[in-house]
């Protein structure tokens, strides 16, 4: 029987935990285990058969951190070869069920962007193991120990793409039942089962007691066996003799319970031994095994949850998108990713549960912009994302950066988009929309729509991809040019979801196309829509007249219990149509600072007001009505400009803190932005470009986004490399923009020559920037035995430097 | 006793707390009362901050050893460091100690720092006073009734940062603590401390806060003074 099938058919044991018996066996903390399968071979293949003996079916190799941050090529060529060995020495005297899984543990490094491995660096390092050990043909690789939902794709995706291996893969839950790193079980139960693992589910860090609770999660989501390995609880000393605080009778009786829960493969983690396997294994033995069911649940995930597509109705935010859309597209071709994020935060805040991402236009890389935006959003907002393109490559691209389950924006029944998409959802995972567009365009009737979402379901499922992960977008087309048009998409609504038993979905805007406020008709079409049997709809979650739909229909088809959602939503929304008054609250009175200290408030200025106070929606309000009547440079120049020279110079004179320095610069951004949308239609210039990047070695970047933000502020274009930048980054883009000022950061002493090294290659290329040093451990000293230009103590001085650089080109 | 046991602890729910006024001395504001901007700031960020805390820490005790005048064995082999071999005179043992407050600080200022700077701010400096805040606590718990010194950190004085290394693999951190090594030898989650805690004689201290070192213009030493 293979692996496959014993886990179909029967419970399965793994082993226990090897670390803490190897020390017993004299391995030293700190050093490395692995090295016992070459030095030690005798003990390991021993503590295996100990496990054998017990009664464990799969035994794990002793090559937990087996990979190429530990150790060189040479040696993992000696070390995983004599892990997988030592297993199959030990079995020689057993008979019965025994599977050799290759161990894989994590990196010991976190991935981007909480850390600095690279995604695909991660994989090549995992690779790497796995092809040494596929070539020595165990029975499956197991990764475990995984703290991170990111680092677990990368690993996966290496032992997919090097080994044609069953996979188990097993993380670590705290006591939130959340990974390190966020992701909940559903979560992790979407991606991994998107990547096509054949088993999932848990190890270490906790004890049996609280993995019982998170089991049942895990077993009503997933498909596949689900996998459960806790530890012996924690070690602690009891009369000067190192314990674990779970004991072995206790551990197993807790088993019995883990079984019953769910879990059909079972074993141990740290401080567990061959004696706990031994009585889990007598006490579980003959409880009645059920086999995993298929689980008919739609669904997609971001980094941390899951989002079910189920009854209650999901939105999807289409803002993130450059079609018709002026002031978007300028931020594409500006490579203005904070633009975009803020478009992502916004929806997020709005109430939508997925975001639609379309980066396309003609004039960029699509794939590198596609990819960099996938990222960065998921830095900043943890909606599951839904990957809009038509580009192949940026599609693909896309999907396996993404950390998570993604929905993807779409398929058609065309032969050419099928065989392009199928293979990437099978590989990668994913929700594919499925529009009902044949050869031969989109027919007029329901019946015809039916017909081809048929075909693509049918031809998904001989593909290996399963009905649930399919929804339909049956298309709204535009009622202004065809009046039946709203009709036939209810219509094929109803027909397609009741024979084919799929998901709906409609990108529902397109519907009042042509005809004057546009709202009203498509958020009545959303309601239609929405009683025929519409799950998702592509929306604009801004619109309030989409809200009002939403929240009522959820409260009349008694999803909103005790209607707690929508009366939390109809306060919110009654204050804000209720119209403001524009002079101060007394909250905003009292929490006036240039007020209590006393400086000068910009006179009765709305704008200037509005920005010393740091009040960010007031600041874009005014700012967005004067440049309908100012010049928008004048609008910079004579409002947002002065007022931030006062809080700053507040700032300076320690009369104004950081944080409130930080919100005027944030209102003043806002005000910025509104003038940038004018700029955008009439063309503008900026003041001049400047580098900004915290150099190599160093990970700590927030000052160098306050000096970012204060000098967008002043209307400087900022190029920000980011964190931990090669100093050659830094000098082949000064070089390529003819820049002028270059901002280093570095936060401690150990990354101060890197910065040294930064200027010497500036000075040496023959780029006639100045650099400008900042950050904590850098002193004017520090700054001039470096040879920077000038010592920066913070932000308010960077700006006066530019300002000195800069100044001569001012009024042109 | 099984040697080099790493030993570990979870903070329960509650348990992690926060120093306001030792974060607005990070934000810069020093001895001074905060704004009512500032001040409510303050207050929302720590509504935030507050549940995502999650601390651990872990730790190991070795015997310590000199086999050079400035020369300390702390589990690892010789330290060259003046300033180490200073701090540790007349300790029999040191404690070697892990600790975090977990990475939603870092999840919740990588989300502000691009849009809401402010923000990102203030959840930063709240982040750092957690950390101090959770290490006071377990020293006071770990070794209250033992003489000790306060805590010395890799990259304090001539202490190498190179030793985060040996340190990290000793208590194997990531799986101990949850806490991460970058190349540059930085820590992940960024509101982490490793720390050397001499047992067996106290230290000098300014400030309650940390040790006799050389720098003239920090914060403690100028309450102090």
């Amino acid at each position: 029987m293979n692996i496959i099938e014993k886990i179909h058919s029967s419970i399965t044991y793994c082993d226990g935990g090897m670390g803490t018996l190897l020390q017993a066996r004299g391995l030293k903390a700190g050093e490395m285990p692995e090295r016992w399968g070459t030095e030690h071979a005798d003990v390991v293949v021993d503590l295996h058969a100990r496990y054998l003996e017990a009664g464990c079916n799969i035994i794990t190799t002793n090559s937990f951190g087996a990979n190429l941050v530990k150790y060189s090529l040479s040696e993992l060529k000696k070390i995983i070869p004599a892990s997988i060995e030592n297993v199959r020495r030990a079995m020689k005297d057993f008979s019965g069920d025994r599977y050799v899984a290759f161990d894989v543990g994590p990196t010991g490094r976190l991935l981007r962007p909480l850390g600095e491995l690279e995604f695909e660096d991660a994989v090549h390092i995992f690779s790497e193991s796995i092809r040494i050990a596929a070539d020595c043909d165990p029975d499956l690789i197991i990764i475990e120990t995984m703290n991170d939902s990111y680092e677990v794709k990368a690993a996966v995706l290496a032992a997919k793409e090097n080994s044609s291996l069953p996979v188990f893969v097993t993380t670590v839950y705290d006591e939130r039942a959340k990974l390190m790193t966020g992701a909940d079980p559903a979560a992790m139960v979407a991606l991994l089962e998107g990547l096509g693992v054949d088993a999932l589910g848990m190890n270490c860090s906790l004890g049996p007691d609280q993995m019982k609770d998170i089991v049942p999660i895990l077993a009503e989501n997933a498909s596949v066996p689900v996998i459960v390995n806790p530890n012996a609880g924690l070690p602690k000393t009891v009369r000067g003799k190192t314990v674990f605080s779970v004991g072995a009778e206790h551990f197993s009786d807790v088993m019995v319970e883990v079984v019953r829960a769910g879990a059909s493969v079972i074993g141990g983690c740290c401080g567990t031994t061959p004696d706990y396997m031994r009585k889990v294994i007598e006490k579980t033995r003959s409880l009645p095994f059920a086999a995993p069911k298929q689980k008919n649940i739609t669904v997609v995930s971001s980094y941390t949850h899951a989002v079910k597509v189920s009854d209650s109705p999901v939105l999807i935010g289409e803002r993130i998108n450059p079609t018709g859309k002026k002031r978007f597209k300028q931020a594409l071709r500006e490579r203005d990713i904070d633009y975009i994020l803020n478009e992502g935060v916004a929806q997020q805040e709005a109430g939508a549960h997925i975001l639609d991402v379309n980066v396309g236009l003609p004039e960029i890389d699509e794939t590198e912009m596609m990819r960099t935006v996938v990222t960065e959003l998921q830095a900043v907002v943890d909606l599951p994302l839904q990957l809009d393109t038509v580009d192949p490559g940026a599609m693909a691209g896309a999907m396996r950066a993404y950390n998570g389950k993604a929905m993807i924006n779409s398929v058609n029944g065309k032969e050419e988009s099928m065989s392009r998409m199928f293979p990437l959802v099978k590989k990668y995972g994913g929700v594919l929309i499925a529009l009902t567009i044949g050869e031969e365009g989109i027919p007029d009737t329901a019946e015809g729509r039916y017909r081809i979402a048929a075909k693509i379901v049918e031809r998904a499922e001989a593909c290996g991809i399963a009905r649930r992960d399919i929804i339909v977008d049956p298309l709204a087309m535009a009622v202004s040019s065809d009046p039946q048009s709203a009709l036939v998409t209810l219509d094929s609504i109803r027909l397609i979801k009741s024979r084919l038993g799929v998901r709906i979905s409609l990108g529902i805007s397109n519907i009042s196309f042509g005809l004057p406020a546009r709202d009203l008709i498509t958020s009545t079409f959303f309601a239609l829509a929405l009683q025929n049997g519409l799950d998702c709809a592509i929306m604009n979650p801004f619109s309030a007249e989409m809200q009002k739909i939403y929240h009522a229909y959820r409260v009349l088809k008694g999803m909103d219990e005790n209607c707690g959602e929508y009366i939390e939503y109809a306060s919110k929304a009654v204050v804000q149509s209720a119209p403001q008054p524009p002079q101060l609250t007394g909250n905003e009175r009292r929490n006036d600072p240039a007020a209590e200290q006393g400086a000068v408030i910009g006179g009765e200025d709305p704008l200037m007001h509005a920005i010393i106070k740091g009040l960010k929606e007031k600041a874009g309000a005014v700012a967005a009505s004067l440049v309908g009547d100012m010049e928008p440079l004048a609008v910079v120049n004579e409002k947002i400009i002065p007022a931030l020279d006062i809080v700053g110079k507040g700032f300076e004179e320690k009369k104004v803190f950081l944080p409130q320095l930080l919100m005027s610069a944030e209102a003043a951004k806002m005000a910025f932005e509104a003038v940038k949308k004018v700029l955008a239609t009439k063309g503008g210039k900026e003041k001049g470009t400047i580098i900004l990047a915290t150099v190599k070695g160093d990970i700590h970047d927030i000052g160098k986004n306050i000096v970012k933000v204060l000098l967008s502020n002043y209307g400087y274009r900022v190029i920000d490399l980011g964190k931990d930048v090669d100093p050659e980054k830094i000098r082949d883009c000064a070089l390529e923009h003819d820049i002028r000022l270059v901002g280093l950061s570095a936060l401690m002493t150990t990354t101060v020559p890197a910065m040294e090294q930064t200027i010497r290659l500036l000075r040496e290329s023959g780029s006639t920037a100045k650099v400008a040093v900042g950050g904590a451990v850098l002193t004017k000293e520090y700054a001039d035995m470096i040879h920077a230009d000038r010592y920066c103590k913070d932000a308010m001085e960077t700006v006066r430097y530019a300002e000195e650089i800069f100044g001569d080109d001012r009024g042109e | 006793m099984t040697p080099d046991t790493v030993f570990q602890r979870r903070g329960l729910p509650g348990e992690a707390r926060i120093d306001r006024r030792e974060a607005l001395r990070y934000l810069g504001c020093g001895k001074r009362s905060p704004d009512g901007m500032t001040g409510e700031l303050l207050s929302e960020c720590e509504k935030e901050v507050l549940p995502l805390l999650q601390p651990r820490c872990c730790w190991m005790v070795k015997k310590i050893s000199f086999p050079g005048p400035f020369s300390v064995d702390i589990g690892f082999g010789p330290i060259e460091s003046v300033t180490l071999s200073r701090h540790l005179q007349g300790c029999h043992s040191a404690m070697l100690f892990a600790a975090t407050v977990g990475i939603g600080i870092d999840r919740l200022v990588g989300r502000y720092q691009r849009l809401r700077p402010s923000r990102a701010a203030v959840i930063d400096a709240l982040g750092s006073s957690a950390i101090e805040c959770w290490c006071d606590d377990m020293e006071v718990g770990l070794l209250g009734n033992e003489v000790h010194c306060s805590r010395f950190s890799p990259g304090y004085g001539d202490f190498a940062l190179s030793c985060q290394e040996p340190f990290s693999r000793l208590l194997d951190m990531p799986r101990s603590a949850g806490i991460f090594l970058s190349q540059s030898l930085l820590m992940t989650p960024s509101k982490s401390v490793t720390a050397v805690i001499g047992i067996g004689a106290a230290s000098r201290t300014c400030g309650g806060k940390c040790m006799d070192c050389t720098r003239e213009h920090c914060i403690y030493r100028e309450i102090q003074l």
